[in-house]
């Protein structure tokens, strides 16, 4: 298990190559708990609706292609604005972009230790997870139902 | 709104410019402007004893032209607006919120124009149309809400003949899978006629035209109407609405309409005109099938059983509620925990939102998505059978890619089931093969097994 903490040049990059593969969903989801106490806040939350509007107006078929194509690329547009000026911060003001990467590493879902110097290799489970293994195949418990059980 | 077009050309009278007053023309070289009236275009033709005016790259005949694709020519008129309408008020019987929209537009004379009202009348249309028809609507929508070129009309065009298609379709379909389980209680002798047209259903090798499907669809009718066949009706609308699939009925006749488009289109030899004709034929026919809205559609995907100790037991269907709903949710995701049993791997098609009592159309209509353990729904209809061997071809809806299905034969008489079971990539093939032998069974249950009486041979 990998437990170092990401740096915020390699979670940029990361939500670059997302906003790349059209998967902008993604991207703001990662986007808002970052910047929960930050300015940058409401300009992810203005992006968000805007794009599950245009998802909407898609399903819906209230929107031309052409139309719904130009809002999404401004949204990807906003997004790398926003990812710039995140980069930008942190070069003027390293402890701020060490506040965010502090963020990163809490938000992250996978198992990763907040300011720990643990190390281990094979099976370590921490917090309150009860994990259990299947076959070849990790299983969380949280994800698993009686009707997936069965 | 100005709409410019700038085209070189031999023809006398070119329409260059429309603005929400005017029409800019082009006469034998020289610019003209009229009013943006039919009346004014028809007197400065008249007045140069011409019967033809050109607009974009297409020459059009005045005396084809009246005030509705008037309007259309000149953007006075949006793509879908007739159709919103109509279909709105046909629906109205069938959905509550079509019912409500109607009521709180009654003072606006023409709502349809107003794009804040024509909008929410659409997504009314989109979310109350059964699954995929809902979905079909929603991308009809979308192209009418594109510029003005020539890619738009050839789309339009397609996509209503397509509709036509998907729904025609879905009603064979569900009479077929009617009729086989009826007839797997008590078999029914079909007269040759018959049985050619279903005979040509499960063997086509190719695509079936419109009319073609308005042939199996008629036939299959036939055959439920027989009293001595004492079958159901396949769906609680269908006394009424038999009236209007019969030669010189609405339904028939829209098919007839918008068969004869395909065949322009195939030639490249359509214009703007035929997409006021595509709009206006597929009001009328999705006007008959306005019960459709009472239907809903969903894929079954996983079926978990749960029995505590002195409890009775349930069963937690998973399945995908097909289309658009009107949370504006596309094939949303839905659980169903319930004493009540399903089949499984298949697509149903029920009234109102119980599901309990459904028509399975599963093998004709597959979601392939749910048979290979992948995402979100993929559902296909039944197309042809391969040329090139004993294969299933099946059409996607939502992009029109053909999906193939070749039985694999992986359950042999003596396989083990538990240990084939443990292999998901070996499930997937188990689950397309039995769709394939549902299918066969199908055949065989309907044609197969049941040796006809000629009568007129005797």
């Amino acid at each position: 298990m990998n437990t170092e903490t990401p740096t915020l040049q390699t979670w940029l990059e990361q939500a670059r190559l997302l906003i790349a593969e059209d998967r902008l969903d993604e991207v703001l989801s990662m986007l808002r708990p970052m910047l929960e106490n930050s300015p940058q806040l409401d300009e992810v939350l203005q992006q968000s609706g805007r794009f599950a509007a245009i998802r909407k107006q898609i399903r819906l078929g209230t929107v031309s292609q052409a139309e719904a194509n130009l809002t999404q690329n401004q949204i990807r547009a906003a997004l790398l604005e926003l990812l710039s000026e995140i980069e930008a911060q942190q070069a003027a003001a390293p402890a701020l972009g060490e506040e965010m990467v502090r963020a990163i590493s809490v938000m992250n879902p996978q198992g990763i230790v907040v300011n720990s110097s643990i190390q281990a290799s094979g099976d370590l489970h921490i917090g309150d997870k009860q994990i259990t293994q299947n076959a070849e195949k990790i299983y969380n418990i949280d994800n698993i139902d009686n009707a997936n059980f069965s | 709104m100005r709409n410019e077009t700038h085209i070189e050309g031999t023809h006398n009278i070119v329409i260059q410019g429309v603005t929400e007053s005017t029409l800019t023309l082009n006469v034998n070289g020289e610019v003209q402007e009229i009013r943006n009236e039919l009346s004014a275009l028809r007197t400065l033709l008249e007045s140069r004893q011409t019967q033809t005016v050109q607009y974009a790259d297409k020459i059009y005949n005045i005396a084809h032209i009246d005030e509705a694709n008037f309007g259309f020519m000149t953007g006075r008129r949006a793509f879908n607006e007739a159709l919103t309408r109509q279909l709105i008020e046909s629906i109205q019987p069938y959905s509550l919120a079509a019912k409500r929209f109607l009521e709180k537009v009654a003072s606006i004379a023409d709502w349809e124009h107003e794009v804040r009202f024509s909008n929410k009348a659409k997504e009314i249309l989109a979310y109350s149309f059964v699954g995929v028809l809902g979905i079909q609507l929603s991308k009809l929508m979308a192209i009418g809400k594109e510029d003005f070129s020539d890619a738009k009309q050839r789309k339009y065009i397609a996509k209503c003949i397509e509709i036509a298609r998907y729904a025609t379709n879905l009603l064979c379909v569900t009479l077929l899978s009617k009729l086989w389980d009826e007839q797997r209680q008590q078999p029914r002798f079909f007269s040759r006629h018959e049985r050619q047209v279903l005979e040509a259903f499960f063997q086509n090798h190719f695509e079936s035209s419109l009319p073609e499907r308005l042939r199996l669809l008629q036939v299959l009718d036939g055959i439920f109407a027989q009293a001595e066949h004492a079958l159901p009706l396949p769906l609680e609308e269908w006394h009424d609405f038999r009236t209007t699939i019969t030669e010189g009925g609405a339904f028939a006749t829209s098919i007839e309409a918008l068969a004869a488009l395909q065949v322009r289109i195939d030639r490249a030899q359509y214009n703007l005109l035929d997409c006021v004709e595509a709009e206006n034929q597929l009001t009328v026919f999705l006007s008959q099938v306005a019960f459709l809205t009472r239907y809903r559609m969903a894929s079954i995907r996983h079926i978990g059983y749960w029995q505590p100790r002195n409890a009775d037991a349930r069963y937690l269907h998973r399945y995908t509620a097909l289309g658009i709903d009107n949370k504006a949710q596309k094939d949303a995701e839905k659980i169903n925990c319930t004493p009540e049993t399903v089949q499984t791997d298949a697509v149903l098609l029920y009234r109102d939102d119980n599901y309990s009592r459904h028509i399975c159309l599963s093998p004709f209509l597959i979601d392939y998505n749910a048979l290979t353990f992948e995402h979100g729904p993929k559902i296909c209809f039944f197309l042809s059978q391969a040329i090139d061997g004993d294969i299933l071809e099946y059409v996607f809806h939502e992009d029109g890619s053909v999906v193939r299905l070749e039985k694999q034969g992986i359950l042999k008489p003596d396989t083990d089931l538990n240990e084939l079971m443990l292999e998901q990539q070996k499930q997937k093939i188990l689950n397309l093969d039995n769709m394939v032998s549902l299918f066969h069974e199908a055949h065989a249950c309907l044609l197969g097994a049941v040796e006809e009486i000629d009568f007129e041979d005797l």
